[in-house]
């Protein structure tokens, strides 16, 4: 072992280095932690200045602040013109029409547009995103370019963003990315994705139909929030297709999305294919059932309660039967001694609550 | 010793610091990685619209968790707060597991609850739930209120996950405060998987203590207001901001904390929900999903979020907070212990290599470690080892390390959420920051080490106890079942405590191998280790097996302290191991049966002179039994899953047991110090002990052995007795004078020839014994008859046999004729100087049965004759120089013709001797004069303590002498001078070298110097000395003697008998005859020096093997009839 060669002396030196490293770093960070103090409240006051002037420009035209002799001075400040973009992503949302067109002049009178840019082709990807950011808060269609050239970035927060952004920017037209995508899409950016889509056309639906048969199950899927978010009627043979789907989940949705644009053949198309799913689609199925609230398939649900053993099936099962009334098969097959003890208790419940 | 208990110092002290290292670098990984994982989530996360997850009907269901035990004052403020949660798509479960206040009670009054009856599908077993409630108000549709008897934390958690309908659990503390929007930053990383799937995520916990709350919402933060608070502020930040950020970023983290955690509901199923028999159910439910997902090879993500989520209050009190770590530190080890086969298993990737193994060596190890140092500081400071400038770098640095950490953790937590932004707070937290480490940190630490603690004393019991179970389950059963299920429990128990114990075992041998690195480093080679290993390897096995037989039937006979009973035997052979290594790297001998032959008060003087016995030392032993101690005891409590392990453990050492297999290289080519390096001390010890029992204990056994190795050849009742025919060689190297000369023997101790002699290869040390030989007869090629003193003065006075573990040790001495009776019956005055006890060894007996008149020793001398330096208070005796003066003043005074037997001590270990400094000086000027090569030099400096005795004794020599030849009885006086042995402590380079020793016989007599070549021995003084002193003086001499020896003319050649030597009292392993060496049934050709080569004769090998064998049945012989000649032919001499 070579260490034990080493003197002790020497040892202690190598470590009242280490000392003076530290107690450096310990100084360090305390300044540094100093810094940011002031840097945060400086930000809050920042901020709250930056919010009443959009606040008065709003309300009283944008002329009076470009006075401000101030602010003009702050607006050489970096940081400041960092809490300034954050405010006007902030107040997206919050402004439209008129007022959100103020935030736009103010975009451009200040020149924060030049910082938007830097962010958007720089190559820190926080940068970028807050560059996309930004420009999609301010509806900068000049920069949909350079957006779209993000849609292949290799970051998915980049490409994630950029996503956004384009169907922000271009509406529907902004999702023909999902034509060549192969990365999935998680739930979160469906959900934004389909939030950002605030009408559709009937031209869009060729895209949609398109989109199930998409190799990407997370494409399918975000297809079919689109369909049940437009409950658009003319896709359904392409949805009742989804349920030879072979992954479960994508069946999952397709059922669930039938409830919204289901017709007279959707109900015998899930009895005929019933037998054949598994436990999850089942459940699925007869809760279809519930929703319609079609007493016509009565003889169909009794036949399940004779076959299945899943104890979830069984319940949706029982419920079904309770929600039809249906409560004299049900005691009758409370009697039945060689019922499973589990389903005697569902049954048992669902008289219950008759009482 | 000393030096070695100084090694262990310093490998404890590094051992330490290579851990602080470890830990230092953990942490500034956790620092960096923390940073770039704040960065990366508030910088995405800062403009996320969370709202649309409120709205939405796409958003996943999340089903609140929250267990209840009598928190009847709070919990309905606790479940309203719950309730004003932002999220959709929820359901909130309170679970009140069985509490004994009006909980229910005020739950049904305050949310209009009523019992309806629930389709409960229980998937994972729980107890039984009472009832299951819900609001009649729609307003609190999302509540359920399940009822049932108590059963812990886990069991109620487990209730909840079987009731409940969502997608994702989220399980909290009733008592916690949860952010508004809470559920809608949790339930964003679950939907924003996509190739990963996410299976927990946690956020970040915060203080409670002193924040305002209104409605169950917290208004206002602020610190605690007591310091205990604050520490735990503190922790609280470093904990969530730095470590839990960073391990998720690294995807290793196994912790989602129990006051605040998501999982996917799917998942927890499938592994069986919350262990209800572990008090850490939040890590190990963690672990088991992780373990799940990577035996089921899908790819997933344990995530925590930075945002605060979540609020807590903390204990404010020093015992509630000790039992909360106390409790914590029983949960890490409960898991560790249960997930024991991911440690290190690639197949768990990240989890087992990384994350389990950080658990285990930092969060469990860590208290631990930290208090074991606490411990052993103390134990440093009582002996005054510490090194005080080193001591205070490192306590400065550890402190302000920690405190950098503590500072870090509170500026990224400032960067990221601004939790607290007030000046004074920040203050505060730095301020506690610094206050921290010494009046926080420890109380912690021993919260860790008693729930260790606390973690045996309730979770596990003795074996005995364990025992009383298996003997119930045995009753009613048949023999066989009996003997069968005995041998399973045995095995299954044993397994754990024999397989640590191997692993101290073989790392002891690592450390003995290191010690022979440091201390011989330029003399031991590869070969060495491997064998060391090996051999320690195959032995430990062969003992494991042969224990475990013993273990099985005191099992099965009900022994009931079996636990105790083989900790304490493992750990003091540890203990045994330790010592006999050491043993060996100081004296070069092995310890075997010889210990028994000495005497209580002779093996305390050896042990008292040594220096051994000091409260380092006894420290220093009493931390081995701990090391091996504390390690099977923690096992012990542990039983294998089953016993094929420790089948297949005993069944291979009984193999090794049965089979003859050598599996080490031979070394025998090499010095004999190679060849015992390399095997294991313990079963020489065992063998030799075996052995020597057997020939104690089993004469037929002995008789047999040395019957059957040979021809049979019947050497009668007193097969050494021949007659006296030895030639006069000496006669003629004398001038003759009127009277018959004085006889003096000087045997030095420990004088080898390697540094006492020109062609010695460590260098001539003697400088004056040297320049005796230039009138004196001198041999070069002298062999002593044994490795140690015990055999030089019957070889030398009696050229006797062995008999069984040396002829002093004998009861009874048996008649026979030596130089002493035959000078005394010459009329001589014979004497024996000895500085020490003469009862050593039992010379004192030997002596007074040969009536020496003068017998001085220790108890003969008085101020002011020195002493040798003590150690610890204890010294071997008085020194050469009082030795040879107490010689001088004696033979001033004698009457009549002297015979003298002088032995000296100095020369012995420990080679304390007076005015160390100047000979210490004395071995510098004479590396210098005998211009000895670098390597040689610096081989005679790693001596310089034994070669500075040389010196002393050759000083004291030389004053000896000039003294002597100013007297008249001088100049006719013959000296005959001598090494009893070489010290084994000085490297050997040949297997003779131990027995190579110079013989100087000096007298002003001898006509002219001369040199002898041949090998002779100190058999050969005795025969040679009487035919002088008959031939030349008419020396009344027996015609019929036992000399082993026939004279100095002949020797070791094939005229003679051969040399039989012993190592030790109970190694006979050596024959020199005609040329060759016999040393362990392996044959040498001895050249020139006494050095040697290897030879494969069959026919000398035959020839000297007869020879010993001979020798050994005519000992035998001496063995069973104690007797060396007949009474009469004693008898007949003396009286005529």
């Amino acid at each position: 072992m070579i260490f034990l060669k080493i003197e002790l002396h020497n040892l202690t030196l190598a470590l009242t280095a280490l000392l003076l490293f530290v107690v450096v770093l310990i100084i360090a960070v305390l300044i540094y932690g100093y810094k940011n103090y002031q840097l945060i409240n400086n930000a809050q006051q920042w901020k709250n200045l930056i919010e009443e002037k959009i606040s008065y420009s709003i309300f009283n035209g944008i002329g009076d602040i470009q006075k401000d002799q101030e602010f003009e001075k702050l607006l050489k400040n970096k940081n400041f013109k960092k809490i300034f973009i954050s405010v006007l992503i902030e107040s997206d949302q919050r402004f439209v029409g008129d007022a959100h067109k103020i935030l736009k002049d103010i975009f451009y009178i200040y020149k924060l547009d030049k910082l938007a840019w830097e962010k958007l082709q720089s190559n820190n990807i926080y940068q970028n995103v807050r560059g996309i950011q930004v420009m999609t808060a301010m509806n900068v269609i000049d920069a949909i370019n350079k957006i779209t050239h993000h849609l292949n970035h290799k970051n998915p927060y980049v490409y994630s963003e950029a996503q956004y952004s384009i169907v922000r920017l271009n509406g529907f037209e902004g999702l023909k990315f999902l034509d060549s995508l192969e990365k999935p899409l998680s739930d979160w950016q469906q959900m934004r994705l389909s939030q950002a889509i605030k009408t559709l056309s009937h031209s869009d639906f060729d895209s949609i139909c398109q989109w199930l048969s998409n190799q990407n199950q997370t494409v399918i899927n975000f297809a079919l929030s689109l369909i049940r978010k437009f409950r658009i009627h003319s896709i359904h043979d392409n949805v009742i297709n989804l349920l030879n789907h072979q992954e479960i989940y994508v069946r999952i949705n397709a059922i669930k999305t039938l409830q919204t644009i289901d017709n007279s053949t959707t109900m015998d198309t899930l009895i005929e294919i019933y037998p054949k799913q598994e436990n999850l689609i089942k459940v699925e199925i007869i809760k279809f059932i519930n929703r319609t609230g079609d007493k016509s398939r009565m003889q169909f649900i009794k036949d399940i309660l004779e076959k299945e053993r899943d104890i979830y099936i069984l319940i949706e099962v029982v419920n079904l039967l309770k929600k039809f009334n249906d409560y004299t098969h049900l005691q009758e097959k409370a009697t039945d001694i060689n019922l499973d003890s589990k389903l005697l208790t569902v049954i048992k419940n669902a008289l219950h609550s008759k009482l | 010793m000393i030096d070695y208990s100084h090694l262990i110092y310093e490998i404890v002290v590094w051992l330490f610091l290579i851990y602080s290292i470890m830990i230092f670098l953990i942490y500034s990984w956790v620092g960096i990685y923390a940073f770039g994982a704040l960065k990366r989530y508030t910088d995405l996360n800062q403009y996320t619209d969370y709202k649309l997850i409120a709205t939405n009907s796409n958003a996943p269901s999340f089903s609140i968790i929250a267990p209840a035990y009598n928190e009847g004052m709070t919990i309905v403020d606790n479940v309203r707060s719950l309730l004003s949660l932002y999220y959709n798509n929820l359901e909130i479960i309170i679970v009140n597991d069985g509490s004994k206040d009006d909980s229910i009670e005020k739950l049904v009054i305050a949310y209009n609850l009523e019992l309806i009856p629930y389709d409960l599908v229980e998937i994972i077993p729980t107890k039984e739930i009472k009832g299951i409630y819900r609001s009649k108000n729609p307003a609190f549709k999302k509540l359920i209120v399940v009822d049932k008897f108590n059963g812990g934390k886990a069991d109620a958690l487990n209730v909840g996950i079987n009731v409940s309908k969502g997608k994702y659990i989220v399980c909290i503390d009733v008592d916690c405060i949860l952010e508004q929007d809470a559920l809608l930053k949790l339930a964003k990383p679950f939907m924003d998987q996509t190739d990963e799937r996410v299976i927990a995520c946690g956020g970040v916990i915060r203080l409670a203590n002193n924040c305002k709350i209104v409605d169950g919402k917290v208004v206002e933060v602020n610190l605690p207001k007591k310091w205990l608070g604050r520490f735990q502020a503190l922790e609280y930040i470093r904990a969530f901001v730095l470590g839990r950020m960073a391990w998720s970023r690294a995807s290793g983290l196994i912790l989602i904390s129990g006051a605040f955690g998501a999982f996917d509901k799917d998942l927890v199923l499938k592994c069986g929900g919350y262990d209800p028999k572990t008090v850490g159910e939040d890590m190990e439910l963690v672990v088991r999903m992780r373990r799940y997902m990577e035996e089921q090879k899908l790819k997933y993500k344990v995530l925590n979020i930075s945002d605060p989520l979540c609020w807590t209050e903390v204990p404010e009190s020093i015992d509630i907070l000790k039992k909360q770590r106390n409790r914590w530190m029983r949960g890490t080890i409960e898991t560790l212990w249960k997930h024991r086969k991911l440690m290190f298993n690639p197949k768990y990737g990240r989890l087992g290599m990384v994350s389990i193994p950080y658990w285990f060596f930092f969060e469990f190890l860590g208290p631990l470690v930290e208090f074991l140092g606490y411990c052993i500081f103390i134990i440093f400071l009582l002996f005054g080892i510490i090194n005080w400038p080193f001591f205070f770098t490192l306590f400065i640095l550890v402190v302000s390390s920690g405190i950098l950490y503590s500072i870090y953790a509170i500026l990224l937590d400032l960067m990221s959420h601004q939790v607290y932004t007030k000046r004074k707070d920040l203050l505060i937290l730095i301020g506690t920051a610094i206050l921290e480490p010494f009046f926080f940190h420890g109380r912690v630490v021993m919260a860790g080490v008693s729930g260790l603690k606390d973690y045996f004393r309730k979770q596990h019991s003795w074996g005995e106890m364990t025992r009383q179970g298996f003997q119930q389950s045995q009753e009613n059963e048949s023999a066989w079942s009996k003997i069968k299920a005995t041998i399973v429990w045995s095995l299954r128990n044993y397994t754990p405590i024999a397989f640590v114990f191997m692993l101290l075992y073989m790392a002891n041998v690592g450390l003995e191998a290191y010690w022979y690195n440091t201390k011989f480093h330029e003399q031991i080679y590869s070969a060495i280790y491997f064998n060391l290993f090996i051999d320690n390897l195959v032995f430990i096995l062969q003992f494991l097996a042969v224990c475990s037989i013993v273990y099985i039937l005191l099992v099965y006979i009900g022994f009931n302290y079996l636990n105790i009973l083989i900790i304490s035997a493992f750990s003091i052979f540890i203990l045994f191991q330790v010592i006999l290594f050491l043993y060996f790297s100081e004296s070069q001998n092995l310890l075997g049966a010889d210990v028994f032959f000495y005497s209580y008060e002779e093996i305390q003087q050896i042990i008292k002179s040594s220096g051994m016995i000091n409260l380092k030392n006894i420290a220093f032993l009493l931390l081995i039994i701990l090391f091996a101690a504390i390690p099977l005891t923690f096992v012990s409590r542990f039983k294998s899953k089953n016993a094929y392990a420790g089948a297949t453990l005993i069944f291979l050492g009984l193999i090794l047991v049965i089979l003859p297999t050598k599996f080490t290289f031979n070394v025998q080519n090499k010095s004999e110090f190679y060849s015992h390096a390399s095997i294991s001390k313990w079963r020489y010890f065992i063998n030799t002990n075996f052995n020597n029992y057997i020939n104690d204990h089993f004469e037929w056994a002995n008789n047999w052995k040395v019957n059957n190795q040979g021809n049979i050849k019947d050497f009668g009742m007193y097969p050494f007795l021949r007659s006296e025919d030895t030639n006069d060689f000496l006669g003629s190297h004398f001038n003759k004078i009127d009277r018959p000369p004085n006889l003096v023997f000087l045997i030095i101790e420990g004088l080898g020839n390697a540094y006492s002699s020109p062609n010695g290869y460590i260098g001539n040390f003697t400088p004056f014994l040297h320049s005796l030989r230039d009138k004196s007869l001198n041999w070069e090629n002298c062999l002593s008859t044994s490795g140690r003193t015990f055999s030089v003065l019957p070889s030398i006075l009696g050229s006797l046999p062995f008999s069984r573990n040396g002829f002093l040790e004998q009861n009874e001495y048996p008649l026979h004729f030596n130089l002493n009776n035959i000078f005394i019956h010459n009329g001589f005055e014979t004497g024996f100087f000895y500085g020490g006890d003469a009862s050593f060894d039992n010379m004192k007996n030997y002596m007074e049965f040969n009536k020496v008149d003068n017998l001085i020793d220790l108890q003969s001398f008085k101020y002011p004759y020195k002493k040798l330096p003590s150690q610890n208070g204890e010294s071997w005796g008085y020194d050469d120089q009082a030795v040879l003066d107490k010689v001088l003043i004696t033979t001033l005074e004698a009457k009549k013709p002297y015979m003298n037997t002088v032995l000296t001590l100095s020369t012995h270990s420990p080679f304390l001797i007076n005015d160390q400094e100047f000979f210490d000086k004395q071995v510098d000027i004479r590396i210098k004069e005998l211009n000895l090569s670098a390597d040689d030099a610096k081989l005679a400096i790693s001596y310089k303590k034994q070669l500075a005795s040389v010196m002393n004794i050759d000083h004291a020599l030389k004053n000896f002498f000039d003294t002597y030849q100013k007297r008249a009885d001088f100049s006719n006086t013959i000296f005959v001078i001598t090494g009893d042995h070489s010290m084994p402590e000085i490297v050997l380079e040949h297997k003779l070298d131990r027995y190579h020793v110079p013989l100087i016989i000096y007298s002003p007599l001898v006509k002219s110097s001369k040199s002898f070549k041949n090998i002779v021995s100190h058999y050969d003084l005795a025969p040679s000395l009487m035919a002088y002193y008959r031939t030349q003086y008419g020396f009344k001499t027996p015609s019929q003697v036992t000399w082993i020896g026939k004279g100095l003319d002949v020797g070791a050649s094939a005229n003679g008998f051969g040399i039989p030597i012993m190592q030790s009292k109970t190694q006979q392993e050596d024959f020199v005859y005609a040329g060759y060496h016999l040393s362990n049934n392996q044959l040498y050709k001895i050249i020139d020096n006494l050095s040697e080569e290897s030879d494969e004769s069959n026919s000398t090998s035959n020839l000297l093997n007869e020879r010993f064998d001979n020798f050994k049945r005519k000992n035998q012989k001496l063995i069973s009839n104690s007797a060396l000649l007949p009474d009469s032919v004693y008898h007949n001499f003396f009286n005529n």
